[in-house]
């Protein structure tokens, strides 16, 4: 026989399930809006039945509802997916960024960046060699290179401090990963706790799927869930959670051999090489293969920026090592500082003592400079415009106003006497103002110099052969005395100045950039000398037939020769300074021509590849990026959809639970009305 | 069945519908802002690299010009100067004519002398003419004085070269003396060690000042020759250096032609067509500006509103 109550039971039990279904339904409103939170639904089932007797046999009559469960909306499939797809993205964006930072220290196309600095460095070689001579273009070209030096310099330590960045960003997301594997592991243990009765955990595992979430886009993981309801976490091979405990990555710096900057390496508990890990995806994966990636690790660049400094200091002083300075020497370095023992420019591309061979790629970073010889005014000239030199031979002077006298006077009047050659190819001293035949007499001229005697006195002067005819003399004193003698041009001035002899040299003058004086003499003894410089000894050769080499000069002398009394001088010089050859070459290596140091491009062409490349890699990490966005977007759109909380849908169960919940509190009403009339049954006239 | 839409759903698409909208905008606002397409190289690699070979091109094109120009200055001066050679050797050899016609006492002759020797000295000064600190004629010693004259025996001397100076004018190609110089040297105007014919003058002058029978039978004979052959030798080198400037002057054309084509090719490489430009700003702002319109509209309502 059934309880009369049993009704009552049934009619709580249902008021009981509304109210848990109701619960649940605010508990979806109130969390619509908390990210990761996945919607949660009362699984209600009916209580199991009674059985009742009546005439017809045995019944079985309902006796209520009963909560089975309480579960979230979950696909754990979309979750992997999900999880999969966000360290890529992650990685995707982070090499974006980081790519963008490379392309901003490049700065190009600009106005400042390092291609503008070498067309301008291309420029002012081409201006010097249309005016080489001048020390302004000179400063020009230097100040130019030293733009390029530092563009360079720049670039590569921006390049630098990118990598000591990005080392530093490493420290602080391994801490991340770490407290997130941490409270993973908490969260596991809590929800084998609770989920040990068969319970389900639900905003537990919420959270700790949320956690997942931020530790997938920071590494690419693989998970797997045990029996318990453990996730187990891995993180390229190295179990780093699991139910039991979970593993501290530690990081720690190995220097680099090519340019000593230090890389933060990430190491799963110990730190011996078997626990280095190598992250597969994500931002961790993404930050280390900025530094050192083969395709786009700032190392890469810095690797560009050693060839073209490597280029700049062999090949391209190469040719400027061939060219001359104002100053005629040779083999001096435009780029850096490097000296051979005796002080002298060191030959990078020949590398005589094999110095380089050692060198670390930074060490070529290093060695890029302005030669600091150039830094001077001297210096200046010795960038080398011109490829070759001529050299000269001033014209030899003899000193014509050393006119010597002797004997004495016997005619006390003032004569002019002007020399002139005769048909017969002798010369005469023509007397002014008196009758032939006393109106001349012979003059000789032998090796410079000219004489003849006029009334007693014998004048003897150096004079340039070619010059003989236009000179004239003045002879005044009494009789008897020495007399005083001038020497006057043609038109009857005073003769002033030097006489010029001609010499010829061939050649190329070793004296640098200052003259060498030469004297050339005849001593006591009739014989030549020739002297070099100021203090130099005196030489004995013969003018006539000797050519002697004179600081890399042959000179050969042209008639007159000095006699004891006279001394020729002359110099030997350089300066073809306004040839410009050599800087068309300097701008045609820059330009033009290949190298194989430059896998046989031109030293612009190689940049402009480096510069495509960038460009090409950071415009395919944009759109891989912005199609995995619309990837991961579509994801999040399945998984909303799965476990998104949708108020239409929440509100129409709420209004369906309160109509529950009200019926089942009219059932009760109806039932306790029912009995009412039950208990008062019986009781009429009392 | 099509997907569970929630709210949230809706607002992320709306979201992200919302941020690709203003991402273009952005992106078309850059470059509606200095007129460039390209800013950075993966804005479009292919565009930056031929930017920076257009630059690279038009900085070379620019350096030739001036290139080109600075010869045209040296050689308008070398130009001028020569004419002034010509005519002077023409005065000279009139007065050599005057003097040689055996009609002139020995002082006439002097007087025709001093003449000439002011013409040479003149002749000298126009040698040493000088562009901006640089003797034109000096060759490659540009910075020394090329000519000097003897006071007393008249004689001049050079003092510079036979070396050319380059002006390049064509990419790739080195200083060739027979293709790009640009200068005449003292070899090239007075023959033999840069002063023969100017030597050969004072010669002339030297036996018009002897003033005798026979030095003016040798100036009706020799001297007259001599004259002759300076002169023909310095129109030679003038019409030499008439070649090479027209020459220059059809590299310039060509070279201020390519200069407009380079720029020409450089904004079509790199500006943004404006209108075009504009029009899609527009486009997108509409959009923009629908979708936040429509979004305050339509993403509230939901059953909350009618309970």
């Amino acid at each position: 026989m059934r309880s009369t109550f049993s009704g009552f039971n049934t009619a709580v039990r249902g008021l009981y399930g509304q109210q848990i279904s109701l619960d649940t339904v605010g508990h979806n409103i109130t969390n619509a809006g908390v990210d990761g939170y996945s919607r949660q639904s009362v699984n209600l089932s009916a209580t199991p039945s009674q059985t009742v007797y009546s005439g017809y046999g045995a019944s079985q009559i309902g006796t209520g509802v009963q909560i089975d469960s309480i579960v979230r909306a979950r696909d754990h499939f979309v979750d992997r997916q999900f999880w999969k797809e966000n360290s890529t993205l992650s990685y995707g964006q982070a090499v974006q960024d980081g790519l963008k930072k490379v392309e901003d220290i490049f700065r190009e196309p600009t106005d400042t960046g390092i291609q503008s600095t070498m067309n301008k460095f291309w420029n002012s070689w081409q201006s010097l060699s249309v005016n080489a001579a001048d020390y302004g273009s000179r400063a020009v070209t230097k100040a130019s290179g030293a733009e390029l030096v530092d563009a360079l310099q720049l670039a590569a330590r921006q390049l630098k401090t990118s990598i000591d960045d990005n080392n530093a960003l490493i420290k602080i997301k391994v801490e991340k990963v770490n407290q997130i594997n941490s409270e993973v592991f908490a969260l596991n243990q809590q929800i084998v706790g609770l989920e040990m009765g068969g319970d389900h955990a639900n905003d537990l595992r919420d959270r700790r799927d949320g956690l997942v979430g931020q530790l997938s886009s920071l590494a690419g993981i693989s998970i797997s869930e045990d029996a318990k309801g453990n996730y187990n976490i891995s993180i390229s091979g190295h179990e780093v959670v699991n139910g039991s405990g979970y593993i501290e990555l530690k990081t720690n710096s190995v220097k680099d051999k090519d340019y000593g900057f230090e890389y933060v390496n990430v190491y799963a508990g110990s730190t011996d090489e078997k626990a280095l890990v190598n992250f597969t995806d994500g931002e961790l994966k993404a930050i280390t293969d900025l530094r050192a990636g083969d395709m786009i690790g700032a190392k890469r660049y810095l690797d560009e920026l050693v060839t073209m400094s490597k280029f700049l200091l062999q090949d391209f002083n190469a040719v400027h090592r061939a060219g001359m300075g104002t100053d005629n020497s040779k083999n001096n370095n435009f780029f850096g500082n490097e000296r051979n023992a005796d002080g002298s420019d060191y030959d990078y591309k020949a590398d005589p003592d094999g110095r380089t061979k050692n060198w670390t790629k930074n060490d070529w970073i290093k060695a890029l400079d302005i030669n600091a010889v150039l830094n001077t005014t001297e210096g200046l000239g010795k960038i080398a415009a011109k490829t070759s030199l001529t050299s000269e031979i001033s014209a030899g002077v003899l000193k014509p106003t050393e006119i010597t006298t002797t004997g004495k006077r016997t005619v006390g009047t003032t004569d002019t006497v002007t020399i002139t050659k005769k048909a017969d190819g002798k010369y005469y001293a023509k007397i002014s103002g008196r009758t032939p035949p006393n109106d001349e007499v012979a003059a000789t001229y032998s090796k410079g110099a000219l004489s003849f005697t006029v009334d007693g006195l014998t004048v003897t002067s150096m004079v340039n052969e070619s010059a003989i005819t236009s000179c004239q003399y003045k002879i005044t004193g009494a009789v008897g005395a020495d007399g005083a003698v001038t020497a006057l041009d043609n038109f009857g001035l005073p003769f002033t100045g030097d006489s010029k002899l001609a010499l010829s040299a061939t050649g190329t003058y070793t004296g640098g950039t200052t003259a060498t004086k030469v004297k050339v003499e005849q001593a006591a003894d009739g014989k030549y000398y020739y002297t070099v410089g100021d203090d130099g000894a005196p030489i004995q050769f013969d003018p006539l037939t000797d050519t002697p080499v004179i600081m890399g000069m042959t000179v050969k002398f042209k008639s007159p020769l000095p006699t004891a009394a006279g001394v020729y001088t002359f110099s030997l010089t350089n300066n073809n300074n306004a040839s410009g050859d050599n800087a068309v070459n300097l701008g045609n290596r820059l330009k033009n021509d290949t190298s194989a140091l430059l896998g046989n491009t031109s030293f612009e062409t190689y940049y402009s590849s480096l510069i495509a490349d960038l460009g090409v890699r950071s415009e395919n990490s944009i759109r891989l990026t912005e199609n995995q966005d619309a990837m991961v977007n579509s994801i999040v759109n399945l998984r909303e959809s799965i476990c998104g909380v949708g108020l239409d849908q929440e509100l129409s169960y709420m209004i369906q639970f309160s109509k529950g919940y009200s019926a089942a509190s009219r059932v009760l009403t109806t039932m306790d009305e029912m009995l009412d009339k039950l208990m008062n049954t019986g009781v009429v006239g009392r | 069945m099509a997907n569970r839409i929630t709210e949230r759903t809706m607002a992320t698409n709306y979201m992200y519908s919302l941020n690709q909208a203003k991402y273009r905008q952005n992106k078309i606002n850059t470059q509606l802002a200095d007129g460039k397409r390209i800013h950075r190289p993966s804005d479009d690699p292919v565009r930056t690299v031929r930017s920076l070979k257009f630059n690279s091109s038009l900085g070379q094109n620019e350096q030739y010009t001036q290139n080109l120009k600075d010869a045209q200055s040296w050689m308008n001066s070398s130009d001028s100067a020569m004419s002034d050679f010509s005519e002077m050797m023409t005065s000279i050899k009139d007065r050599v004519v005057r003097g040689a016609n055996g009609s002139h006492a020995e002082s006439e002759m002097q007087t025709i002398g001093r003449e000439i020797d002011n013409v040479i000295n003149q002749m000298v000064a126009v040698g040493n003419t000088k562009i901006a600190d640089r003797y034109i004629f000096a060759g490659q010693k540009d910075k020394t004085q090329p000519f000097t004259r003897d006071e007393i025996t008249g004689e001049v001397s050079y003092h510079g070269d036979n070396g050319k100076i380059s002006m390049v004018i064509q990419n790739g190609s080195t200083a060739t003396p027979a293709q790009d110089s640009v200068n005449l040297t003292g070899y090239d105007i007075f023959g033999e060690d840069g002063v023969k014919i100017l030597n050969q003058l004072n010669e002339i002058k030297n036996k018009l000042g002897e003033g005798t029978k026979s030095a003016q039978e040798w100036l009706s004979k020799d001297g007259l020759q001599m004259i002759e052959d300076g002169h023909k030798f310095v129109l030679q080198a003038h019409t030499e250096m008439g070649t090479r400037m027209a020459s220059y002057e059809m590299n310039l054309n060509m070279m201020e032609k390519n200069s407009v084509t380079i720029t020409d090719d450089l904004a079509t490489n790199e500006d943004i067509d404006v209108a075009e430009s504009i029009t899609e700003y527009k486009v997108v702002e509409a959009m923009y500006k629908a979708a936040l319109s429509v979004g305050s509209k339509i993403l509230p309502p939901s059953l909350v509103d009618y309970l």
